[in-house]
């Protein structure tokens, strides 16, 4: 298991469960005690921070300096890539469906809380790391021992 | 002007061209007479949409000479970035999207359903917009004079080409 795979892992295990907690509480408060600082930052930091992390890898491969020690390479970025692309097509079948249902449920008359976008993004960002971390998974676990340090 | 900014220009005028249409339907539900008053416009559109992907599909086909490739790897790392532009302003009018109606409507408020597959489509279209408009500027805008357009005529030829002409 290399260092992209353990930080794949990691996403699953440790990210879904911060983006729950972080932006759920965010969520609540701000539907309990109405809108303030505190909780928008804590929402906001959450969407935004788990929403744009994967701008990370292309990131550093750009202003990386080549004389250090290569721990991200050609293929890795190109399963990073795969991977991001994956969880985006996820994503948006996520947010159509999240579109479609409440139709589905309360009718096309009907109307439905706003409180619910805000969970409805934070579902759509657990999918996305979700989705991103299990096509990386997958992606390197098919190459045999390619994926060993 | 090779077949990637062709095909950005066209993703660019379809998504006005459907907006303004968009506009059009609206107008039409509110204009006063039988029940037909104000469909003229609205088919008007219509056709104006289907000439418009008839003549765009045909300039698309047509190559600057036979030797031009369908895509060398220029146009693929363009087409790359602009996805990831894409990407991230599809991510930020989602977020947009979640706050705007809380904004307006209050906390307690509530919107009706029928407002979500429009969400979802405007976000489409910023989508649509950002793609394109990022490939265009990174080949750069059309010179004047009619020449290659931009670095956009550059591409063509080479042993790194792919396509019919490599």
């Amino acid at each position: 298991m290399n260092r992209q795979t353990k930080e794949a892992c990691l996403g699953l295990l440790l990210v879904v469960p911060m983006i729950v907690i972080i932006g759920g509480v965010g969520v609540f408060i701000g539907y309990d005690k109405g809108i303030s600082f505190g909780p928008l930052l804590m929402f906001g930091g959450t969407v935004i921070a788990g929403g744009l992390i994967w701008l990370v890898p292309f990131i550093s491969s750009r202003i990386g300096k080549p004389e250090e020690k290569v721990s991200f390479d050609e293929r890795d970025l190109l399963i990073h890539k795969r991977a991001v692309m994956a969880a985006y097509v996820v994503l948006w079948l996520y947010f159509v469906a999240a579109c479609v249902i409440p139709w589905c449920v309360v009718g096309p008359q009907g109307s439905i809380s706003v409180n619910i976008m805000p969970l409805a993004l934070l579902g759509g960002l657990i999918v996305f790391t979700l989705a991103q971390g299990l096509a990386t998974v997958v992606q390197y676990g098919r190459g045999g021992d390619d994926a060993k340090d | 002007m090779n077949k990637t900014q062709k095909g950005a220009w066209f993703l660019l005028g379809m998504t006005v061209l459907i907006l303004a249409f968009v506009g059009v339907v609206y107008a039409s539900l509110f204009a006063g007479g039988d029940r037909l008053a104000g469909t003229s416009p609205v088919k008007a559109w219509g056709v104006l949409i289907l000439a418009y992907t008839a003549a765009a599909v045909v300039i698309a086909h047509r190559k600057q000479s036979p030797a031009e490739p369908e895509s060398d790897e220029r146009d693929d790392t363009i087409k790359k970035n602009a996805v990831l532009a894409c990407f991230i302003s599809v991510w930020v009018a989602l977020v947009l999207a979640s706050f705007i109606p809380t904004l307006v409507v209050g906390d307690n408020g509530s919107i009706p359903v029928f407002f979500l597959p429009v969400i979802n489509l405007m976000v489409l279209f910023v989508a649509f917009c950002v793609y394109s408009i990022a490939v265009l500027v990174q080949y750069g805008m059309p010179r004047l004079e009619g020449g290659a357009g931009g670095n956009g005529g550059l591409t063509h030829g080479g042993p790194e080409t792919k396509g019919e002409g490599a």
